[in-house]
């Protein structure tokens, strides 16, 4: 897996399936987007994101079980991979990595 | 959480439209729990909003594209498979493949080349700005005695509007001021003079109505004031050459009137219904400045724009109510009553028409500024270019269908083996598909054939420079391949359906698909037929319009134009060309037949009949060098001082005086513009002056030498046969003795008359090209149908001559049941070339009668054809030694 290829807001939402457990679908991702990082997104930009990440092999998806709620509609239930859970490792890593040769520069508050 | 509620069953079923299924439930359940959230928060009506919003939010690349397995359903391996067959079935079956390929490029280039014609000519001042709110006044045609509309107005008609009329925005006038002499003396060169044509006026606000660009000066002050001149690029090269043409100065007309050029614009656009070299200012031509009292004085166009939102039908209203008293006070002073002079006119109107529809709808109502088309010819083209091409689409289907129980074997194994119905569609499909492309390929160079013909000998000029759009591009693609798949329909539905088992059992011969193949070919013999005789019809008119005698010796006059421009030398210039070897008679006068169209009203006395004549100043050679005849009295005299104050009448001008050609003789006649009442000494025999499309109109005679209106003069000259170059070289040469600045313009009487149906020849040339082309395409089909008949036969063939079966009989056999198509699709042509040639003809007061005997040549030459070309194919099959053919198998 190239990490190079995995975009800012591809990362962003696969960290939060691997947050969000067994309760990752496409709104709960949506509400924690809002909750963790006050930033609001598109649930359609949410889903294409998954789409790709399963592409990636970097989730796993599967339909939950039905409900009364959402029109009697399942949700897609998607889990990180050990793939994806990898990519987040060596993503952190590697910024580590360079944070640590920065110049340690004194920020002046 | 209710789930009772659901959002806009349409926005769902987008949604469901759009998006794969395999994640359509998902999608959904995430948006209804969304709407579901918004409705507690926000109300029913936002939620929906929200919800439709994100509904379009999916309508994405990525939601899309993951339909992608399922739209593909033409799979790529199949559609090279496809390609490949194709191209062997082309490759197994020459002949056809060639038929179906010339025809349908034939059909293509037609229908582009119409269409492009049709495109351009719809084109026409499409793009002035504010074009949809651009108008031309039109108003009651009162120098016609039936009325009807014209599109000349008066000069005080743009004032009025502007100031009485709110839901007029602005207004502009355009005149006419004619051809001008127009002079320019370069410094150490010596003057350069042209005769210029294209010659127009405006109202200082002209560049507001029809902004073109400028390339010096500028166009706010450009046409203020007077004796200021905008030309167009071409033209100050043409005087100026490079040298700046601003502030230049140039001469005009025989007083040598200066004009500064104020400015210069681009060259102007071809298609639109006004064209000029140079715009004057109005107030260069004092004319208009004389008249600006008069309502009658009708040598003006004037165009408005209206304020937006403004209704047509209000404003028609408003100018024919408001005005109509302007009007009365201008033939109070003239000495008219209203309703005498509108009798058989109605009332006097004005109405609006939309500039934009000018070019093409001016039939009956003129353009004064240039030549206007017909939309009924745009129409007529368009309908001919698609029948065009159904002959060629009839080709295609009918090969395809006729030629099925070749392909039965390979649809029969292709089924067997699991092909679906769709599959073998797609084979089919691709089939057609690719041989429309083909063919708009060899369309290219036929195009570019067809265009050069149709300029050279029809004078019809095309430009295809629309196609580097983008957009007109894509169309003319999609409709290519459109064609293709139209073509491949009924074919690819009719092979699909052959049943395996009929076909794959060597099968007996099916004949469904033959009772629509004759349909089809009745069609092609019906529309060929139908163009073939509807161009003979119209050379018969054409030739008529030709050699109908018109009352007046046509032949060998030549016409010396500017004539007026020798001004006293003139009388000479007639005696000395007499005196030229081959010139049988020569005469001075304003104009000559074909041209004449100067009308005014006139009464008699004894009488308050008022009718309006036309009338020309013409001398005393004028009568013999026309080859006119006088019905009653003499012509004028040479020398005879006494017939200035004399006038000839035509029959007609006397019949609704009330007068035999005898009565009239002695009696009066009143004219406005004359203190006397001049004498009738002559009535001549009527002749048509104006082109067929007209009756023969009333017309008066007065001496050249009477100084009243109309300074214009010709010199015709009526020259021996065959005497016509020799006659120009000797009359040139006069001319160059007379005055060798002056340009030497003649043109050939007959020429002239010629010229006045040349839209409809052109019509002709256009329905004989298109004719031909139908016939070459649906001769080819048969070819193809036939030739295959006879494959299929030729075992038949083979036995019947061994039993003693003569040519002649084997002849008949072959042909029997194309005969019979060919007579349906005569009966059913008939008809409809009548009424079509019918109402063609209608726009001329003289034309020949219809009859059976164009259809039946029609019908003869193509009979002819087909027989022939059939004959040559079956000849093959008759000298072939039936041995052969029976012991085939």
């Amino acid at each position: 897996m190239q990490i190079d290829q995995l975009g800012h807001f591809e990362e962003q939402v696969l960290t939060m399936v691997a947050i969000l457990g067994d309760e990752a679908y496409g709104n709960a991702i949506v509400e924690s987007f809002q909750d963790q990082l006050g930033k609001s997104v598109n649930l359609s930009s949410v889903h294409v994101t998954l789409y790709r990440l399963e592409d990636k092999g970097l989730v796993k998806s599967r339909m939950g079980g039905a409900t009364n709620a959402r029109g009697g509609r399942r949700k897609r239930i998607f889990t990180i991979s050990n793939a994806g859970l990898a990519a987040l490792q060596l993503l952190k890593s590697s910024r580590e990595q360079l944070w640590k040769l920065l110049p340690q520069l004194k920020f002046s508050i | 959480m209710s789930t009772s509620s659901e959002p806009s069953a349409w926005g769902l079923r987008l949604l469901r439209w759009f998006c794969p299924p395999e994640l359509l439930e998902s999608v959904e359940g995430d948006l209804l729990e969304q709407f579901d959230m918004e409705r507690l928060h926000k109300g029913r009506r936002k939620a929906n909003l929200k919800f439709l919003f994100n509904v379009f939010r999916f309508f994405r690349w990525g939601i899309i594209s993951r339909n992608a397995m399922r739209m593909n359903f033409l799979n790529a391996s199949l559609l090279g498979n496809h390609i490949k067959i194709t191209l062997r079935n082309y490759r197994r079956n020459f002949g056809y493949s060639m038929i179906n390929l010339v025809g349908l490029a034939v059909g293509l280039a037609v229908c582009f080349i119409l269409y492009s014609y049709t495109r351009q000519e719809l084109s026409y001042d499409d793009f002035h700005p504010d074009i949809e709110r651009l108008y031309r006044i039109n108003q009651t045609n009162i120098w016609s005695q039936e009325g009807g509309w014209f599109g000349n107005t008066a000069p005080p008609l743009a004032e009025e509007v502007r100031q009485q009329i709110p839901e007029i925005a602005e207004a502009t006038r355009v005149n006419t001021p004619g051809p001008y002499e127009i002079r320019y003396d370069r410094e150490g060169l010596g003057p350069l003079t042209f005769i210029e044509r294209e010659v127009l006026a405006a109202d200082s606000n002209f560049f507001d109505f029809f902004p073109f660009p400028f390339l010096e000066g500028n166009p706010g002050d450009a046409l203020v004031g007077k004796n200021k001149v905008v030309v167009t690029a071409s033209t100050a090269q043409r005087y100026f050459g490079q040298q700046p043409a601003l502030g230049k100065i140039l001469m005009l007309g025989d007083e040598r009137t200066p004009v500064v050029v104020s400015g210069v614009i681009e060259d102007l656009p071809k298609n639109m219904h006004f064209a000029f070299d140079f715009l004057f200012s109005m107030a260069t031509n004092p004319a208009v400045k004389r008249f600006d009292w008069s309502w009658i004085w009708s040598n003006i166009v004037t165009y408005v724009k209206t304020a937006p939102g403004a209704s047509v039908a209000d404003i028609n209203a408003k100018m024919s109510r408001l005005f109509n008293p302007r009007v009365r006070a201008t033939l109070d002073r003239l000495g008219m009553d209203y309703d005498d002079f509108m009798q058989g006119k109605g009332e006097w109107r004005f109405q609006l028409q939309s500039v934009r529809s000018i070019h093409l709808h001016s039939v009956g109502i003129g353009n004064r500024l240039g030549a206007v088309g017909d939309i009924k010819i745009v129409r007529i083209l368009q309908l001919l270019s698609l029948l065009v091409l159904l002959i060629a689409l009839i080709n295609f289907v009918n090969l395809s269908t006729a030629r099925a129980n070749l392909r039965s074997r390979e649809i029969g194994v292709k089924k067997t083996i699991g092909a679906t119905v769709t599959n073998l569609a797609q084979q089919f499909q691709t089939e057609s598909i690719l041989m429309t492309v083909l063919a708009a390929l060899l369309a290219i160079p036929l195009v570019l054939l067809l265009t050069a013909l149709i300029e050279r000998s029809i004078g019809i000029s095309i430009s295809y420079g629309y196609v580097r759009q983008l957009l007109p591009l894509l169309g003319i693609l999609g409709s290519v391949v459109g064609i293709g798949l139209l073509a491949g329909i009924y074919p690819s539905i009719y092979l699909t359906a052959l049943k395996p088992i009929t076909v794959m059992g060597g099968g007996g011969k099916r004949s469904g698909a033959s009772g629509l193949r004759n349909v089809l070919v009745t069609v092609q013999f019906a529309i060929s037929l139908a163009l073939l005789s509807g161009s003979l019809l119209i050379a018969r008119q054409l030739n008529y319009l030709s050699q109908k005698n018109l009352g007046f010796d046509r032949d060998n006059i030549l016409v010396i134009r500017n004539a007026d421009k020798l001004s006293t030398h003139l009388a000479s210039f007639r005696d000395e060309i007499v005196k030229l070897k081959g010139i049988e008679e020569a005469t001075v006068a304003m104009n000559v037949p074909g041209r004449i169209a100067y009308e005014d009203i006139f009464s008699r006395e004894g009488s308050d009949i008022k009718i309006s004549v036309n009338q020309l100043k013409v001398d005393p050679y004028f009568v013999p060098t026309m080859g006119l005849k006088m019905a009653a009295g003499r012509a004028f005299q040479v020398n005879n001082q006494a017939d200035l104050q004399h006038v000839v009448i035509n029959e007609t001008t006397a019949r609704l005086f009330g007068w035999t050609p005898e009565e009239a003789l002695h009696q009066h006649i009143i004219y406005p513009g004359l203190d006397v009442h001049p004498e009738v000494i002559g009535v001549v025999s009527d002749f048509n002056f104006q082109s067929l499309y007209e009756n023969i109109a009333p017309l008066i005679f007065f001496h050249i030498d009477l100084p009243i209106w109309g300074e214009m003069r010709v010199v015709a000259v009526k020259f021996q046969q065959d005497q016509a170059e020799q006659t120009i070289a000797q009359a040139h040469a006069l001319w160059d003795r007379f005055d060798s600045q002056l340009p030497f313009q003649y043109s050939i009487l007959n020429d002239e008359l010629a010229e006045l149906y040349d839209q409809d020849k052109q019509l002709g040339s256009m329905v004989r090209l298109l004719s031909l082309l139908s016939i070459f395409i649906a001769v080819l089909g048969l070819v193809g149908l036939v030739s295959f008949t006879i494959d299929q036969r030729r075992k038949e063939i083979g036995i019947r001559k061994v039993l003693g079966a003569s040519a002649g009989s084997i002849l008949y056999l072959i042909n029997r049941q194309y005969i019979r198509l060919f007579l349906i699709g005569l009966i059913v042509a008939v008809p409809f070339t009548w009424s079509a040639v019918k109402k063609w003809l209608a726009d001329y007061a003289y034309h020949i009668e219809i009859s059976w005997i164009s259809f039946i040549v029609a019908g003869a030459i193509l009979m002819a054809i087909c027989l022939s070309l059939v004959g040559i194919l079956i000849r093959n099959a008759l000298q072939a030694n039936p041995i052969d053919s029976i012991r085939e198998d």
